[in-house]
């Protein structure tokens, strides 16, 4: 027996669960809107500030059903305003079937971008986020339309090279083991992709530079990054179907410059989770949020990171915290993890041995 | 006449008159049994395959007797045979109307017709023939063809069912049955014909073809190339059976091999712009994008009206970053091919990734006459409305999309629901048949099958009358579908 496709199934829906505060947690998928969706068939899914506007927003990738994008409305409520947004299909107007999903701002606009990992014989998506509460779907003129074979799921917007720039790696593995009998598809593993951000506005794909490590197949899921060695560079770890996990350890050649920040929360939640942090060296302004989940069934280091490429220190790092609260650091050196409390500013410092 | 006449000349006159008659008579009897030679020896010399020789006696023979119905038939049959179509016609025509009982001349007469690409008078003149030879399978035969080339597939069916019945031998009758039926969607059925057709006849290469086809559609490519390897085999340069396999492979999905069988055709036929074309498409299917585009540059060449091929390139060209080039090619697909829809809508995606918003919205609402009922280009045309802050009408296509949307999955549902009805109902599970059934035909009322299965199940539930609606519904939908037993 072969798992078929969603369509022709009855989908499921969307939950939300809001925190008490106490150890519990209520049910307010109905009252918050959240079943009120386009979408259904829910895989990847995403927390951020997709307008700045300081209230977390949810995006969810959909298999063979338009994406959500879930506004919040600042009371407690959210609607789903994928369609209208411009962030729920593809840019032939079709619903894809959207896997893994990430958030990060490859073009230093000041706003969270979106990208989706989909099915194969389909693109990746890249939405760039105009500033309006609207995405452009710019997946081909960003040089994201040269691979269809793959069938992606978990990714991540990385600086993979402390550039500066956010890069994108995305994992890959077909649905069916049968596949593997087939001369007709790439495969059941199938390898990474890792696209370099080449700071216009496009990327290239550059995943037969990267290592045997990438390019080599993998019946991939999930990928979370992190330093787990604590070098300055962000390694993945992939969790795989029916195989061992798969740890990649980034081993950068370049002497480029990077800074981590720990977030401690008072107010807000102890792991700082929503926290906005705004990151400005003399090349330029990069922003990131601290978020709980995100790219396909993953949790990656809490821990934000940001390459400085030659900037020997950060400018300014101004933390807005899920209360409002806002903390602002200036003149921070580069290459050293910094912990921040919520209102108290750094409040430890550590720099690791390469 | 001659004799009122006689009467009034007067005796002597009317002897004169006798002997003039008589006269007439033996030259008359003297001619007759001339013609009567000349015909005899025109059907000697077709029996020998002398056309010539025989069209030459039948003519003579028609020049001493021209009401003979007989020799006009046959001197139309040699001139048909030999391949004077307009002339077969003519003496044909000349046949029927000295006798218009003459079943092979009609016979004839439509299949001289049919070879002259005069299909509606090829009918008219074999419903005459089947209607005087009601046995005779031949008429049959092409009187199924003409209706399978007017679109009339269900007829074309029944005359060619008939010819079989007539002559189970006669592989063209089972070949172009295989076809009507194929025409049909009735596939299984079809395919069965072609391999009756090649069982009786297993040399016919276009058979094989045909044969490919048909498994293709049903969606059984290793059927399909054992099949167009077999053409293959009988004329290893049969173009057609070329083609047809690098088709299956890649509906197979194995773009390597068919690479390869393009590349191999192209070396055979370097100037078939449909080989460059379809290795284009194969290469696309493997990410090779400048090969690809390459070869489609290369079709267009060779081929400059090939709007296909125009369409792919813009693809191919937009998914490597080169949009405005792709703008080019797919202006140029949508030029070649107004009432393309697919380039307008390509066209349109790929102007809103340029940021010309008006163009995208032009060339959308240009894709929407052609397709108005393709949910995508209404999002499509939703979101370049609203990338021009027109975000009232991006509403109104957001909402018509989801409309259609939402009609294609529950399209989807209900084939869902009928295949698991069907499937209840084999195991004679009539209650969760019956349930599933009727859940597909509320989710997508003009399924024909859903009706027709519901109908099987209350008819075996004992539930007549429901049974009786179900089924004229079905019928209504699809008169193909049969009456219930």
């Amino acid at each position: 027996m072969v798992a078929c496709g969603p369509p022709g199934l009855t989908g499921g829906s969307n939950t939300l669960y809001r925190n008490n505060g106490n150890g519990t947690f209520s049910d307010v998928s109905e009252k918050s809107g959240i079943i009120k969706t386009n979408g259904t068939y829910g895989l990847g899914v995403l927390t951020a500030d997709f307008d700045n506007d300081g209230w977390t927003d949810i995006y969810v990738a959909n298999d063979s059903a338009p994406a959500a994008l879930y506004h919040n409305n600042k009371n407690g409520t959210f609607t789903d305003i994928g369609i209208e947004a411009g962030c729920a299909l593809s840019i032939d107007g079709k619903p894809q079937a959207g896997m893994g999903v990430t958030a990060g701002d490859y073009n230093h606009d000041g706003w969270l971008d979106i990208f989706k990992t989909n099915f194969s014989g389909d693109t990746s998506s890249l939405y760039r986020n105009t500033g309006k509460s609207t995405f452009d779907d710019v997946t081909f003129p960003a040089g994201m339309g040269l691979n269809t074979r793959w069938l992606g799921w978990g990714c991540g917007f990385i600086d993979v090279d402390n550039d500066g720039w956010a890069d994108i790696f995305l994992v890959n593995g077909h649905v069916y083991p049968e596949v593997e009998k087939l001369t007709t598809e790439a495969g059941y593993a199938q390898p990474k992709v890792l696209y370099r951000n080449l700071q216009n506005g496009s990327f290239a794909d550059v995943s037969q530079k990267a290592g045997a490590a990438v390019y080599s197949p993998n019946a991939s899921r999930g990928a979370a990054f992190g330093d787990y060695d604590n070098d300055g560079d962000v390694d993945i770890l992939i969790n795989s179907v029916n195989g061992p996990p798969e740890l990649l350890r980034a081993d950068s050649l370049n002497q480029n410059n990077w800074i981590k920040i720990k977030l401690t929360g008072v107010k807000s939640n102890r792991d700082g989770i929503g926290a906005r942090i705004k990151c400005v060296t003399e090349n330029g302004t990069q922003i990131d949020e601290v978020r709980s989940g995100g790219s396909y069934y993953s949790q990656n280091d809490l821990r934000i990171h940001f390459g400085l490429g030659k900037s020997q220190k950060v400018e300014s790092l101004e933390i807005t915290w899920p209360s409002g609260k806002v903390d602002t650091l200036r003149n921070v050196a580069a290459n050293q993890l910094v912990v921040v409390k919520e209102g108290q500013g750094i409040v430890q410092t550590t720099t690791f041995k390469k | 006449m001659i004799y009122v006449r006689a009467k009034q000349l007067g005796l002597s006159s009317l002897v004169i008159l006798l002997l003039f008659c008589v006269n007439i008579n033996s030259q008359q009897r003297t001619s007759a049994r001339q013609a009567q030679q000349h015909y005899q020896e025109g059907l000697e010399l077709l029996k020998k395959g002398d056309l010539d020789g025989s069209i030459e006696a039948f003519k003579k023979a028609i020049l001493l007797k021209p009401k003979e119905a007989e020799t006009h038939y046959y001197l139309g049959y040699a001139l048909g045979i030999k391949g004077q179509l307009a002339d077969a016609i003519a003496e044909l025509q000349k046949a029927i109307s000295l006798n218009p009982a003459l079943g092979e001349a009609h016979y004839y007469l439509g299949a001289a017709r049919w070879f002259s690409k005069d299909v509606d008078g090829a009918i008219t003149a074999l419903r005459t023939a089947v209607r005087l030879m009601p046995r005779d399978a031949n008429s049959h035969y092409y009187l199924g063809l003409a209706l399978q080339k007017k679109g009339d597939s269900q007829a074309a069916i029944a005359e060619l069912r008939t010819a079989i019945e007539l002559f189970p031998g006669l592989a063209p009758a089972h070949h172009a049955l295989g076809l009507s039926l194929q025409q049909s969607d009735e596939l299984d059925e079809a395919i069965e014909a072609f391999r009756t057709a090649i069982k009786l006849r297993p040399n016919t290469v276009s058979a094989y073809n045909d044969l490919g086809l048909a498994l293709m559609q049903k969606r059984d490519p290793d059927g399909a190339i054992a099949a167009f390897n077999e053409a293959l085999k009988l004329d290893s340069n049969n173009m057609v059976a070329q083609l047809n396999l690098g088709t299956v492979l890649i509906q197979k999905g194995d773009y390597a091999a068919a690479v390869d069988q393009y590349r191999r055709i192209i070396v055979q036929a370097p100037e078939s712009a449909e080989a460059h074309y379809n290795l284009g498409l194969a290469l696309k299917q493997k990410d090779e994008l400048a090969d690809a585009e390459v070869e489609l540059r290369k079709a267009i060449d060779l081929q400059p009206r090939l709007h296909e091929a125009h369409y792919m390139l813009g693809i191919i060209l937009s998914q490597q970053s080169k949009i405005e080039d792709a703008a080019a090619a797919l202006k140029k697909a949508a030029d070649v091919k107004p009432d393309y829809p697919e380039a307008h809508f390509a066209l349109g995606t790929v102007l809103q990734q340029q940021g010309n918003f008006a163009g995208a919205v032009a060339a959308l609402r240009q894709a929407l006459v052609y397709a108005p009922g393709a949910p995508e280009i209404h999002n499509a045309l939703g979101n370049a409305l609203r990338q021009t802050g027109d975000i009232e009408s991006a509403r109104v296509e957001f909402q018509e999309a989801a409309r259609l949307n939402k009609i294609k999955s529950n399209q989807q549902a209900a084939m869902f629901a009928t295949n698991t009805g069907i499937a209840k109902l084999k195991e004679d599970k009539l209650d969760e048949a019956i349930e599933t059934l009727q859940r597909a035909v509320q989710l997508d009322p003009t399924n024909a099958q859903a009706y027709y299965n519901l109908a099987k199940a209350l008819q075996k539930k004992g539930q007549k009358e429901a049974a009786r609606a179900a089924e004229q519904k079905a019928r209504e939908l699809d008169p193909r579908i049969k009456p219930l037993p």
